[in-house]
C-alpha cells in the first residue's frame, strides 16, 4: 500500500496505458511543462516526450482537431483544465465525437477521452474559483447520446476509471474533482481498470435512507453517515462513480430496502444529473418511494469566487437534517 | 497560361466535369420533384472545384468534401448509391441517414473521405488533426481539406491553420471563395475579400487562384499545394468562384445582388463551356466525343435516379442500433 494525491492518480492511469499501447497520445495546454494546466499529468512528458503535444490555447480548435487523431487510429487523452471551459470545445465533443460512430453506422469509433477539473468545493471548505472556474458540467453532456461520463472523487477511481476510459472505444468525459487535487489516500501498489459499467461504489450500508452523492459531496456524505450512525440512523451510502451508463440497478436495490432517498450533488439543481436518476427511479417503479424524495445541490446562481462559494453548496449538516427530516 | 497535362488526363477531367453537370442538374429536378429528404446545396458552376480536388490527389490520399463537392463524390462512391442516399432510402450508402454531408469512409481501401461537421468550421480543425496522425503514424498520404468562404469566419479554422503551420502537417486547405455565405455577400462577411491572407498570417504558404473557373488553373495550383503538403509543407489554395444558385435548391435567389454577374458567368465563364472550348481547339475531343458521353452519361444518371425513386424508406433497425450510438455498447448508456 502506499499513499497518493489524485493527480499521481491521474498521471499514473495514462502512464500505465500508454505503456500498454503506442497509440495513447496526451494533447492540451501546458501538457509539457507542466503536466497540463492542472498537472493531473505530471511526469507524462518526461516518459513520454513524443506523445506529449502542446497546445496554444485554443480549446475549440485542438478539440476538433484530437477527434480527428482518434480517427485516425490513436487514442487520445485530452485535456481542457477546468469543466467550465468545456463550453469552448462543446462543438467537438457533442456535435463530433458523441456523433461519429454513428453516423458511420457504427465503423468508426472514437476513442478518445476529455479531460477537465469539475467543481468547486473540495476537501477545503470551497476552492473559491468564482463563476468561470468552479462549475460542475456533466448535466451540460448528459443530454448528448454517444457520450460516456466518468466522474470519480477518490484517487484510486481516477486512476482505474482513467485506465478504462482510456480503452474504452468511445468518447468518455473524464471529470475528475477540482477539490480533491489535494486529496491523499492510501491506495494498493497496482490499481486496476475499474469496468465503466455496473460501477456503483457502496460506502456505507444500513436501511433507514439512500444517500446517493457525486464527487465533492462525497465526502461530506460519509461524514455525515458517521455522524447519523452514532445517533443510530444507519444509512444506504453510494458513489456512482460513472453517471454514463449509470449504475441504476445498485441504487435501486438500495431504495427497494429503505424507501427514502436524497441525492446530494454540487451541480445546480435545476437540469442536473440527481434530476436524471429521479427520472429513471420513477419510470421504473414509482412504489420504491415511501416518501416523497430529496436533491440537495446548489443553488440556481452564478458562483461567487472566494468565500461566497461555500453559501451556495450543501454542507454535511445539511445532509444530516435532510436525512433526520425524510426519516 | 498552358499547362503540362496528357490528353488521357485531360480526357478525365472532362468526362468527370462532364458527369458532373449532368447529375447536378438532374439533382435539380429531384429537388423540385420532391424526391431530395435534405436539402441540395448545388455545385451548379463549381462542378469543375471537386473534379480537379479528385484529381490532384490519389487513392492514398484523404479529403472531407464539403457542401459543393458532390462531383468529388461520384467520383468516389456509386452513383446509385449516392442518389438513393439523397432520397433517403433504405438502399442509400448509409441507409438515407447520411445525406452527402456527413458521408464519411475512413477504411484504407475505400473512399478515404473524412467526416464533415454540419457546425462546418470544425471540419478544418479535426481534419487537420487527422492529418497530424498520419505524420505522428508516419502514414503515408495527405489530407486535403475544402471549405467555403463562409465556413472561414469561424473561430476553430483559424485554430486550424494555426495548428497546422505549427505542426507542419501534411494538408492543403482549399478555400472555395465563391462570394456568398448562405445570404451573406463576402463584403459583409470580411473586410479583406482574399480569404486567404488569414492563413498565410498563420504561416502557411498561400496561393490564390483569381481565375477560378478555368479547371486547369484550379488543378496546377492544387498540384502544387499537394506536392507541398507531401513534403510536410501546410499551404492554402484560394479559388475564386462565383455561386449560380441560392444556399441550397429550393430557396430563392431572390435577396441576390449579382444577378447579372450570375448571367454573365453562365454566358461567359461556366468551367465546362469554357474547357470543352479548349480541349476543342485544342484537337483533344470532338463533337462525336462529347455528344457520345453525353448520352452515355445521361443514361447512366437516369437509371441511377428512377432507381433512386424506386427505393425504400429505411427500416428503424438499419439506422437505430445500440451498436451505432457506441463502439463498446456494453459499457454505453441507455437508449
Amino acid at each position: 500500500m502506499r499513499n497518493i494525491f489524485l493527480n499521481r492518480a491521474i498521471a499514473e492511469a495514462v502512464i500505465k496505458e500508454m505503456e500498454l499501447d503506442p497509440n495513447v497520445v496526451l494533447i492540451g495546454e501546458d501538457v509539457v511543462n507542466r503536466g497540463g494546466g492542472m498537472s493531473a499529468f505530471l511526469g507524462v512528458y518526461n516518459k513520454f516526450p513524443e506523445r506529449c503535444l502542446d497546445m496554444p490555447i485554443a480549446e475549440s480548435g485542438y478539440g476538433h482537431f484530437s477527434n480527428g487523431a482518434a480517427l485516425c487510429g490513436l487514442r487520445p487523452v485530452v485535456d481542457f483544465m477546468f469543466s467550465d471551459f468545456l463550453a469552448l470545445p462543446f462543438d467537438p465533443i457533442v456535435n463530433g465525437a458523441a456523433k461519429f460512430h454513428y453516423c458511420s453506422l457504427g465503423k468508426s469509433p472514437v476513442p478518445i477521452v476529455y479531460v477537465a477539473a469539475n467543481g468547486g468545493r473540495g476537501t477545503y471548505d470551497g476552492v473559491g474559483s468564482g463563476c468561470n472556474h468552479s462549475q460542475t458540467s456533466e448535466a451540460w453532456f448528459m443530454n448528448v447520446p454517444g457520450l460516456k461520463i466518468v466522474a470519480p472523487y477518490y484517487p484510486e477511481d481516477a486512476c482505474g476509471l482513467m485506465r478504462s476510459a482510456i480503452r474504452d472505444n468511445d468518447p468518455v468525459l473524464f471529470l475528475y474533482h477540482e477539490g480533491s487535487l489535494g486529496l491523499k489516500q492510501e491506495v494498493p501498489d497496482e490499481i486496476n481498470p475499474i469496468p465503466l459499467n455496473r460501477a456503483a461504489k457502496v460506502l456505507a450500508e444500513g436501511d433507514a435512507a439512500t444517500v446517493v452523492a457525486i464527487q465533492s459531496m462525497v465526502p461530506l456524505a460519509v461524514k455525515a453517515a458517521k455522524q447519523l450512525a452514532e445517533e443510530g440512523i444507519k444509512v444506504d451510502l453510494i458513489d456512482p462513480r460513472v453517471l454514463i451508463p449509470l449504475d441504476i440497478e445498485k441504487i435501486a436495490d438500495s431504495l427497494k430496502k429503505t424507501g427514502k432517498l436524497i441525492i446530494v450533488t454540487e451541480e445546480h439543481t435545476r437540469g442536473s444529473f440527481a434530476g436524471e436518476i429521479l427520472r429513471q427511479l420513477t419510470e421504473m417503479d414509482i412504489t420504491m418511494f415511501r416518501k416523497s424524495p430529496k436533491v440537495l445541490g446548489a443553488l440556481n446562481t452564478p458562483i461567487a469566487s472566494g468565500y461566497g462559494e461555500a453559501y451556495i453548496m450543501p454542507h454535511t449538516e445539511d445532509i444530516v437534517k435532510a436525512v433526520r427530516d425524510l426519516i | 497560361m498552358e499547362y503540362n497535362y496528357s490528353n488521357e488526363e485531360l480526357l478525365k477531367m472532362y468526362y468527370n466535369l462532364k458527369r458532373g453537370r449532368i447529375f447536378t442538374l438532374k439533382m435539380h429536378e429531384a429537388v423540385y420533384g420532391g424526391l431530395i429528404r435534405s436539402s441540395f446545396h448545388s455545385p451548379y458552376g463549381e462542378e469543375h472545384i471537386g473534379v480537379a480536388q479528385m484529381c490532384a490527389i490519389t487513392q492514398k490520399d484523404w479529403w472531407n468534401g464539403g457542401h459543393r463537392l458532390q462531383t468529388a463524390l461520384i467520383m468516389r462512391y456509386d452513383m446509385k448509391a449516392l442518389i438513393a442516399e439523397l432520397f433517403g432510402h433504405e438502399e442509400g450508402l448509409f441507409h438515407g441517414s447520411a445525406f452527402d454531408y456527413h458521408l464519411s469512409d475512413y477504411t484504407d481501401d475505400g473512399a478515404r473521405k473524412c467526416f464533415g461537421l454540419g457546425t462546418l468550421g470544425g471540419s478544418v480543425a479535426m481534419n487537420t488533426g487527422f492529418a497530424w496522425a498520419l505524420k505522428h503514424q508516419k502514414k503515408d498520404g495527405i489530407v486535403l481539406i475544402s471549405h467555403g468562404d463562409g465556413g472561414c469566419s469561424e473561430g476553430a479554422v483559424y485554430e486550424a491553420w494555426n495548428l497546422a503551420a505549427l505542426y507542419k502537417v501534411p494538408a492543403v486547405y482549399v478555400i472555395v471563395n465563391n462570394g456568398w455565405a448562405m445570404t451573406v455577400p463576402l463584403k459583409r462577411q470580411t473586410a479583406n475579400p482574399n480569404i486567404s491572407d488569414k492563413a498565410a498570417a498563420c504561416g502557411l504558404s498561400q496561393q490564390i487562384v483569381e481565375d477560378g473557373n478555368d479547371i486547369l488553373a484550379v488543378r496546377h495550383a492544387l498540384d502544387i499545394g499537394v506536392e507541398k503538403a507531401r513534403n510536410y509543407e501546410p499551404n492554402v489554395v484560394e479559388i475564386k468562384t462565383l455561386r449560380w444558385e441560392a444556399h441550397y435548391i429550393g430557396q430563392g435567389n431572390d435577396y441576390r445582388d449579382d444577378k447579372e454577374l450570375i448571367e454573365d458567368y453562365k454566358k461567359n465563364n461556366d468551367p465546362l463551356i469554357r474547357y470543352e472550348k479548349y480541349l476543342l481547339e485544342k484537337g483533344v475531343i470532338d463533337q462525336t466525343y462529347i455528344d457520345t458521353i453525353s448520352a452515355e452519361i445521361s443514361a447512366e444518371v437516369d437509371a441511377a435516379f428512377e432507381a433512386g425513386k424506386a427505393g425504400s424508406r429505411p427500416k428503424f433497425d438499419s439506422i437505430y442500433k445500440k451498436e451505432y450510438v457506441y463502439a463498446n455498447p456494453e459499457t454505453g448508456g441507455d437508449l
